[in-house]
């Protein structure tokens, strides 16, 4: 699913995401439970994931890559299911997830907060805006080797920067969605002499929740791939450093076998939010049943 | 208000802020002592004295064309496997979950399977950037192509239009804003992803050289690296936004129904 991203961020409106996550998957969830699934559609599917192990094999056994460096998928496929159930991996999963959670809450709350007040206030949303967009535009993995020596390779180091990498989507998010309260809906409430706060949390709050969680959604993969960068460049212990591990000592097999994981990792990872999504926003017209 | 002033007041709210936090940083570092946060001054001098001139076209050039190949190299490779999915709802849904799966892998980790395959320099650059790229471009052409209103492929009926026909002169045009979107976030993980590849496995480039000045602990000059590929970024955004006004002048173009 993309978020295409301009320079005025355009967001997935509630309605676009739910066509997407509807019509682009074989198993179809109702009201949170699945209906019966497309059986053909979901056959396809599994046709596909075994032409790519066979491609893979393929290419190993022609020789189309060199068999030394690139080995069968069987071999993978094995040390995949070897080095699952090691304390080693779990670790390093652990490392890994911890630093997403860390980063992931601290920018989703100074994000949503800064931005709800940013969002409700048109002299702040300009002055920001070009702010916002230069610090968005310096890449995380550069700022990598400038906060390594500043804080190390630990824990507060990954968070850091996995904070910077995720603050800017979720406020740039709330803050087009604030903007965005529907001009009816937000003159009922100062007609209704709501108190501020009322109108904040209990209007403008829910209006953005749409585009926040969409924000939230994509951040959370940018933090996964900023945490896995800090360890693969950096050092710091999780999963991407336990691939160089591996692959220093030769374990190539398992090299192949941990990239898959951490795409399992991720995939896992976005499952999880379109699900905590989807139960915040139930009350959305978006997400009630077609 | 008079136009001249109405432009100044809107120049003056975006930029307050930018100069506000400048003026800070000036200030709060001058006396710096500190070696990873050096004074400002001592920063931008680096900056100058490294990419203005000296690394220019030893570093900043290459980079910028690992990075134009790679694109272009995406969106071959995004529109040509975007199109025929984006067509076909079924073959769609059939990839769906592979793609997914795919994308989901962080490509900075495919730098480690390629230093063994491809080696230390530019292919290997090359090729990480293409691995990442592709997606934002490949998932957009998708988007795009499906999206394409029923009444053209109503006309493409009505004149017996050639698969060839349809897809260079109507489709492809169709789906340019969609297309043209993933391309503006694939340029930006480009630059995101040449720090990560040139930072391993390159033997020049801006990433090289922010690697360099790191294992020497050169703190400005790496301040000035970072400086360097949020100029590289910046370039990147103009360029594109010159060649998106061109490709998709005719989007808002047909105003004769408004």
């Amino acid at each position: 699913m993309t978020v295409t991203r301009t320079d005025t961020p355009e967001p997935d409106t509630p309605l676009t995401l739910r066509g997407k996550l509807l019509s682009s998957s074989g198993l179809v969830l109702c009201r949170g439970h699945l209906r019966s699934p497309d059986w053909s559609v979901l056959g396809l599917q599994l046709l596909v994931f075994l032409g790519f192990a066979l491609l893979w094999e393929a290419t190993n056994r022609l020789a189309l890559l060199n068999p030394d460096n690139f080995p069968s998928f069987v071999m993978v496929a094995k040390r995949f299911f070897e080095l699952l159930p090691t304390s080693q991996t779990w670790t390093a999963v652990a490392s890994t997830l911890a630093g997403w959670a860390l980063g992931l809450t601290l920018s989703s709350v100074v994000g949503i907060s800064l931005g709800i007040v940013i969002g409700a206030n048109r002299f702040l949303s300009q002055s920001t805006r070009f702010m916002l967009d230069v610090l968005r535009s310096l890449p995380a993995p550069a700022l990598l080797f400038i906060l390594i020596l500043a804080l190390g390779t630990g824990l507060t180091m990954k968070s850091s920067l996995i904070f910077y990498a995720a603050v800017f989507p979720i406020m740039i998010q709330t803050i087009y969605g604030v903007g965005s309260v529907d001009s009816v809906v937000a003159d009922l409430a100062r007609t209704y002499r709501l108190s501020k706060a009322d109108q904040s949390f209990r209007v403008r709050l829910p209006s953005a929740l749409p585009f926040i969680m969409t924000g939230v959604r994509v951040s959370a993969s940018i933090a996964l791939v900023v945490g896995v960068v800090t360890e693969f460049l950096g050092g710091s212990p999780g999963l991407g450093r336990l691939v160089t591990d591996v692959r220093r000592v030769g374990d190539y097999g398992g090299m192949y076998a941990l990239i898959l994981l951490v795409g399992l990792v991720g995939v896992f990872i976005n499952v999880l939010i379109i699900m905590v999504e989807r139960r915040l926003l139930r009350w959305h017209p978006s997400h009630r049943r077609p | 208000m008079s136009r001249t002033g109405a432009l100044a007041k809107s120049a003056f709210v975006s930029l307050w802020l930018p100069t506000l936090c400048i003026g800070a940083w000036w200030l709060l570092s001058a006396g710096s002592t500190s070696s990873v946060f050096p004074p400002l001054s001592e920063i931008l001098l680096a900056f100058k004295d490294d990419w203005l001139f000296a690394h220019f076209t030893s570093d900043f050039l290459p980079s910028a064309r690992v990075a134009l190949e790679a694109l272009v190299i995406s969106l071959v490779v995004g529109v040509g496997l975007g199109t025929p999915l984006g067509s076909n709802a079924t073959a769609e849904r059939a990839f769906r979950p592979l793609l997914d799966f795919l994308r989901a892998i962080p490509k900075v980790l495919l730098i480690s399977p390629a230093l063994l395959i491809i080696g230390i320099g530019e292919n290997l650059s090359l090729f990480v950037l293409v691995a990442g790229a592709v997606w934002p471009i490949l998932l957009a052409t998708i988007d795009g192509v499906r999206g394409i209103a029923p009444n053209l492929h109503d006309l493409r009926r009505v004149y017996r239009l050639s698969r060839r026909d349809w897809f260079t002169r109507v489709a492809l045009r169709a789906a340019s804003p969609q297309i043209m979107a993933g391309t503006r976030t694939s340029l930006s993980l480009l630059v995101v992803l040449l720090v990560d590849a040139e930072a391993v496995g390159a033997t020049r480039g801006i990433g090289f050289q922010i690697r360099q000045d790191a294992d020497g602990f050169q703190f400005a000059q790496v301040w000035a690296a970072l400086f360097a590929f949020g100029l590289l970024g910046y370039i990147f955004n103009r360029l594109f936004r010159l060649v998106e006004a061109r490709v998709l002048g005719w989007v808002n173009g047909q105003g004769a129904t408004r």
